[in-house]
């Protein structure tokens, strides 16, 4: 009983802050209304704010790290739950840990001092050289900072967090399924491809936890994500994130109306799609464990 | 004993050890122990606000607090963020590149205390590799615009070509990369301000702030940093690069620096001499209790032959009234150590107010009461 008043503050925290920064967000959502949503100019000094860039960056940048965390963190779980046996496998799985645990900061300094080049020089030069009629290739990489370069950076932070999602739905299917697959003939490959789709619906939450968490994503996003007001196909054109507009506005966001409300908005938002991220994620793993095991 | 511990045991090990010999040797480089500060009554001045004056504040504070045992904490949160939490009284100083506006200041009207203390110099920094170390570029404020607007592109533009007829057959025909300050700051309202004022009407008043939307974005072409540091390190790292840093970001990180027309027509290097020249025309308010908003105009692209025309002070803000007597006496002795003695130890970068804003600093100290 002496615990319930410490288990339930943490939800109180929660509701209290949902609470406060949807008051604190319906001043800008009565003055702009819908055109926060629909303009990507953002200019306190006179009063015109837009949400529209930041927003669909921190989408296509979310879905981009996510598509750069499963092409590595599935081979990397196929990896480590099928191939690497005794010291290997301690090795790499406390590896992979460690990476969970490296604070982002690290990432992002990293990120913006030699990922961006790197990728500037040997992925988005070339790529724009090649196919630049497919819109999504079609600017001239300017800096490297870019859409691209922040759901790269992202894409390898959230990588442990996804593999580590993705070994533990892989190790829950039950052992019979794998030993009849054996029992029947099946090779190795096919072992894998047939375990593989049992788990799919555990990968796609995997999946969707990363999206969530990539979309709040601040460290690596501002210092990646190159900070335009810019909204392009392109996805070598810097552009902006929430989280990235947020750290960087909110300190003299205090000295012009509404800008404060406007900031809050944008948080509200955010919010709001990973909290339905998480919560749609959830869903599916809760029915494919009752599925999957006998 | 795990293998995951032994990773990482060996790699805390392998860290710890690396940092205990910087240590170590820093230590030693710095002469081994140095004596103990005399200690004083132990009261602690809480102070926040822009990030500008933080390196200033440092040394200033260390200073002091040997000098007096007095300590002195300064959080670098941002000018908006030192308003408000000054205002909050979470704090018992705040520091704005801004002076309170118009607004504020007749709400609070006698009851807080400002000192335009500290001033620096925004300066235009490049990256061209074709052009030689011992060379300088020379832009004015139409150039600057057309650039920060979109309208020039490349660097062997026409226009920047007749500014520097001894650079034209070295400028590339590259595109410029236009780098910005993406958080609020007070560095932007300095620029854009000069952009206004000088360009003749090629850069328009509504986007002079701290925060603005650069058209420059639409092309492409623009690059947000946060803070000085983002900025300066983008300009490094991206040839054919323009942005726009405080004065001592550029020094320490030996960036190149252009020339700047002034309102004479001559084009100025950033130096002491040259800033000091600028605030010559400075209208300083005559009692820390007046409002100072229009103090900027009076600097930027102020008239005067040698004047450096991209410079702005910063504020110190203060109750005039403070509940701990302690406290109230121990910003009277900082304010009248800084009239004094502080302006000695002004780091490169910055540099010290005219006469008048050291009496500014005495009043204020005789004004603070408890």
């Amino acid at each position: 009983m002496s615990l319930l008043p410490f288990s339930l503050s943490l939800l109180a925290i929660l509701i209290i802050s949902i609470i406060v920064i949807m008051q604190r967000s319906l001043e800008a959502l009565q003055v702009f209304g819908y055109r926060l949503f629909i303009s990507s100019t953002w200019n306190p000094e006179i009063g015109v704010y837009g949400l529209l860039a930041p927003l669909v960056g921190s989408i296509v940048t979310s879905l981009l790290a996510v598509f750069f965390a499963l092409v590595f963190s599935l081979p990397l779980t196929i990896t480590i739950t099928e191939h690497l046996r005794g010291i290997s496998k301690k090795i790499v799985t406390s590896i992979v840990e460690l990476m969970g645990g490296i604070p982002t900061i690290v990432y992002a300094v990293w990120a913006s001092q030699y990922l961006v080049p790197f990728l500037k020089t040997f992925i988005m030069e070339p790529l724009h050289r090649m196919f630049s009629f497919i819109p999504l290739f079609s600017c001239r990489p300017a800096t490297g900072f870019s859409v691209l370069s922040a759901g790269f950076a992202i894409g390898i932070s959230i990588i442990p967090y996804v593999t580590a999602l993705m070994i533990e739905a892989y190790h829950s299917i039950p052992i019979a399924y794998k030993e009849a697959c054996y029992g029947i003939g099946a090779t190795r490959y096919e072992t894998i491809r047939i375990m593989l789709s049992l788990s799919r619906p555990a990968i796609l939450a995997a999946l969707i936890l990363g999206l969530a968490r990539s979309l709040g994503e601040t460290t690596i996003a501002v210092a990646t994500v190159g900070n335009s007001m810019y909204l392009s196909a392109c996805l070598f054109a810097p552009s902006y994130t929430v989280p990235a507009l947020i750290a960087s506005q909110f300190a003299n966001a205090h000295l012009y109306a509404h800008a404060e409300s406007v900031l809050y908005t944008s948080i509200l938002v955010v919010m709001l799609i990973s909290v339905m991220l998480s919560f749609y994620a959830s869903t599916i793993l809760i029915r494919w464990r009752s599925r999957i095991v006998v | 004993m795990k293998i995951s511990t032994v990773v990482v045991i060996v790699i805390v090990a392998v860290i710890a050890f690396a940092l205990a010999y910087y240590a170590y040797a820093y230590y030693m480089r710095q002469g081994g122990a140095s004596e103990l500060p005399a200690s004083n009554k132990g009261v602690i001045l809480q102070g926040a606000g822009a990030s500008f004056v933080y390196p200033q504040i440092v040394e200033w504070a260390s200073r002091f607090q040997n000098r007096y045992g007095i300590q002195i904490n300064y959080q670098s949160v941002g000018s908006g963020a030192g308003q408000s939490m000054f205002f909050q009284k979470v704090v018992d100083f705040a520091c704005s590149d801004p002076p309170l506006s118009k607004e504020t200041w007749s709400k609070y009207n006698g009851s807080v205390l400002q000192i335009p203390w500290l001033f620096g110099a925004v300066v235009i920094v490049y990256n061209i590799p074709e052009l030689p170390n011992n060379t300088v570029l020379k832009l004015d404020a139409v150039a600057i615009a057309r650039i920060y607007r979109g309208d020039i592109v490349y660097w062997d533009d026409e226009y920047i070509k007749n500014l520097n007829p001894d650079l034209a057959s070295m400028l590339p025909h590259k595109e410029i990369i236009v780098v910005y300050r993406s958080d609020s700051s007070g560095t932007t309202q300095l620029f854009t301000t000069f952009l206004y004022k000088a360009s003749g009407g090629v850069w328009p008043r509504e986007l002079v702030g701290k925060s603005i939307s650069w058209p420059v974005e639409a092309s492409g072409r623009g690059v947000g940093g946060k803070g000085n540091e983002g900025v300066t390190q983008i300009v490094i790292q991206t040839p054919y690069s323009i942005g726009y840093v405080e004065w001592s970001y550029a020094i320490k990180n030996n960036l190149s620096i252009a020339a700047i027309k002034n309102a004479a027509d001559n084009f100025i290097l950033p130096s002491k001499e040259s800033l000091q020249a600028a605030l010559e025309n400075a209208e300083i308010p005559a009692s820390p209790l007046d409002d100072f908003s229009g103090i900027l105009d009076s600097i930027i692209y102020a008239p005067g032959k040698d004047g450096y025309p991209i410079a702005g002070p910063t504020h110190i803000i203060l109750w005039r009234e403070y509940e701990d007597p302690n406290k109230a006496e121990a910003i009277k002795l900082f304010l009248r150590w800084i009239a004094e003695e502080g302006y000695d130890y002004v780091l490169e970068g910055y540099v010290a107010p005219p006469e008048s804003v050291r009496e500014l600093l005495i009043e204020a100290a005789d004004l603070v009461v408890s």
